[in-house]
């Protein structure tokens, strides 16, 4: 079940993101762990602001410096650390070992070159392929990511096309090298229902096919539990629940993850005259906010004493879960004193 | 065809909004986009009915040309028996305050210079409902408390505030004149998941409370269930099925709201989630399908989709739908 740590394509440890404002630094990731595995979905789940864009651009080392700077933490990817390797070094990992799909395929094309050219490039300069062959492997992958009359959509401009034939474009640069880790920010926020099925269907058949390590962020619950095996939330820059997706979705310890479970309602699920959803009060601390315990004290309905005292760590609980909340270690406590006679 | 009344506060008759394309300099191509082609609805008071589509599909010039915001080509919009195309004016501003709408996005809605005193005051002051400042500022104090922020927002700027709060003042705003009818377009979409809920339990306490009429313009199935009594699914600038909002989702009759639905992933890692995607994408509204508009992409399409232009029919009391595969009143499949 739980994936060795040997085993995993890219393990991310005590990853710190800062954003300097003058003389003051604020972490907007505060030290991340994470682990993929091979072939593994690893869905990052949090709301806007709380870090998860930022540890993924981390990755490939794309945070926008300045004002934000990585300021420690290691990220071991194929026996390396990203975070050392020289600005030439760390190119030849972009899109040839870990590539990248941006959450608007809008903005993340160049407006000024069709899209065949822009894919082609990757062939060209991590192939080293001549423009008759990167041309030909361009169409080829076109028609592989379900784009219609490949050959002519090639010649292209970004907005002759739809949002998610954008996407598919995006989804064909990724996988020109056949990367083993494919990081997908928010891949499907834009588009609309109908065009998000049709892309993550796409992405599903990707990962059989290639045994693709796919790292998910993403707001919508929804895709998480159908595509990712593992979850890690984060909140205020910090993982407050990681665990295996049924698990995650079948017990939820952390109130946060309860919370977010709870606000989104379930169309085979909503009671006929169910009055309310079960919100989470609140909004989430900003960075540099002055907290001392707890980020999430302030909007747990279960606070008690030691939340506005003590920083909770991220305690182990069960198989392969854990949690950064004080309930699952006073559980913990009550059952060895409990056994104690 | 078989009309369907609409009495109630407000009713859309057979409404019409083409928009003319502009070809070359100073000149006028015959082309047009279809945003709303030929749209017929009702909502009672104190009812919510939910507009549900995809971008594009012209929901929201719906929503706009309701408020008379958007000029209509053809057709009409009563509001509680007055035909809002007649009115231009000083009598159109008097039933402007009856009619308030909700802005998508938080953020670019509220004018940055303005607190909040004047954000949400500034209508009263307009329709002469507060006289003195002092009046305005009870006023003000009390509608944030109904949307559930302090009344010590008063004296604060947009830029101080949070999206959820931005959007509480911009709901705030809205109820400032007491309208009957809000048209909110998209309330939800910039927010987060765990703001949304706080948003749409306010929404829906206060419409409870209110007993307001809302036209309720979104691309969330889930939330436009819990939010709404009646539905209305839109598909390229017409209405292809209507029902109360629980025998929409048990029985849903048309193939583009079944799509819509099973599209929607899951959120239990356990049911297995396996939508047939619909081929394709919107067609454009400028050179709509002939025939039924939705055949392009339709699962189950036959010859005659091609043909005629299915009508919007009682399928069965109060469920409307535009298909031809469901002519008479019938049993639910599903």
């Amino acid at each position: 079940m739980t994936q060795e740590a040997s085993e995993s394509v890219l393990r991310i440890e005590g990853l710190r993101v800062v954003i300097k404002r003058g003389r003051r630094k604020n972490a907007v990731v505060d030290g991340v762990d994470l682990s993929i595995g091979r072939g593994e979905v690893l869905g990052l789940v949090g709301e806007s602001g709380c870090g998860k864009t930022m540890t993924a651009l981390s990755i490939l080392r794309l945070v926008p410096d300045p004002p934000m700077e990585i300021s420690s933490g290691r990220i071991l990817f194929g026996g390396r650390d990203l975070l050392k390797l020289s600005a030439s070094g760390i190119r030849k990992v972009r899109g040839r070992e870990i590539s990248m799909i941006f959450q608007e395929p809008m903005s993340a094309l160049n407006p000024v070159h069709t899209c065949g050219r822009q894919v082609m490039e990757v062939f060209q300069v991590h192939k080293g392929l001549s423009r008759h062959h990167a041309r030909t492997r361009t169409i080829e992958l076109f028609e592989m990511v379900g784009i219609p009359a490949a050959s002519t959509r090639i010649n292209a401009y970004p907005h002759e096309l739809s949002g998610g034939m954008l996407q598919r474009v995006m989804v064909a640069m990724a996988i020109v090298c056949r990367p083993p880790l494919i990081i997908a920010d928010e891949p499907t926020t834009a588009l609309d229902v109908t065009i998000q099925a049709q892309v993550l269907e796409l992405l599903v058949k990707l990962r059989s096919d290639f045994g693709t390590s796919l790292l998910f962020i993403t707001h919508d619950l929804g895709i998480v539990a159908q595509l990712a095996n593992r979850i890690s939330i984060m909140y205020a820059g910090q993982i407050v629940e990681e665990g295996p997706v049924t698990e995650i979705f079948s017990t939820p310890v952390h109130p946060y993850t309860l919370g977010l479970l709870d606000s989104v309602p379930r169309l085979d699920e909503i009671a006929e005259g169910q009055s309310r959803l079960r919100a989470i009060g609140g909004v989430a601390p900003e960075p540099g906010a002055l907290t001392t315990g707890c980020r999430f004290a302030d909007r747990c309905e279960f606070v008690f004493e030691r939340c506005r005292s003590e920083v909770p760590e991220l305690f182990t609980y069960g198989e392969g879960r854990r949690t950064r909340c004080f309930l699952v270690d006073e559980a913990a406590t009550m059952r060895i004193s409990q056994e104690a006679p | 065809m078989k009309r369907v009344a609409h009495p109630g506060l407000v009713s859309v008759e057979d409404l019409y909004v083409h928009f003319p394309l502009h070809s070359a300099f100073m000149k006028r191509s015959r082309d047009v986009v279809r945003a709303v082609d030929g749209v017929s609805l009702g909502i009672e008071p104190g009812e919510t009915l939910g507009l549900v589509g995809e971008s594009g599909c012209g929901k929201t010039t719906l929503g706009w040309s309701v408020l008379k915001l958007v000029r209509p080509t053809a057709g009409r919009v009563l509001f509680d028996g007055t035909d809002l195309s007649q009115l231009t004016g000083r009598p159109l501003r008097r039933f402007r305050r009856h009619m308030q709408l909700i802005f998508q996005d938080p953020y670019g809605s509220l004018n940055p210079r303005m607190t909040v005193y004047n954000i949400v005051g500034e209508a009263m002051r307009v329709h002469g409902i507060v006289k003195s400042r002092k009046a305005q500022r009870e006023r003000v104090a009390s509608l944030l408390e109904t949307v559930g922020l302090r009344s010590d927002f008063i004296y604060r700027y947009p830029h101080e505030l949070s999206g959820g709060q931005r959007q509480r003042i911009g709901i705030a705003r809205a109820l400032a004149l007491e309208p009957r009818f809000l048209v909110a377009d998209e309330p939800l979409s910039a927010l987060d998941v765990s703001i949304q809920a706080q948003i749409v339990n306010l929404m829906k306490d206060l419409q409870e409370k209110l007993k307001i009429s809302m036209l309720f313009i979104t691309h969330d199935l889930k939330m436009v269930k819990f939010l709404s009594h009646t539905i209305a699914v839109m598909y390229l600038g017409r209405i292809v099925e209507k029902a109360p909002a629980d025998e929409l989702f048990l029985h849903p009759l048309h193939p583009y709201t079944r799509a819509l639905m099973e599209a929607i992933p899951v959120p239990d890692p356990l049911s297995k989630w396996q939508p047939t995607p619909l081929k394709g994408e919107i067609p454009s509204p400028i050179h709509p399908p002939t025939g039924c508009n939705f055949r392009t992409r339709c699962p189950h399409v036959f010859e005659l989709c091609e043909r005629a232009d299915p009508h919007l029919l009682e399928a069965k009391a109060g469920h409307l739908v535009a298909c031809h595969l469901v002519k008479e009143p019938e049993e639910p499949t599903s």
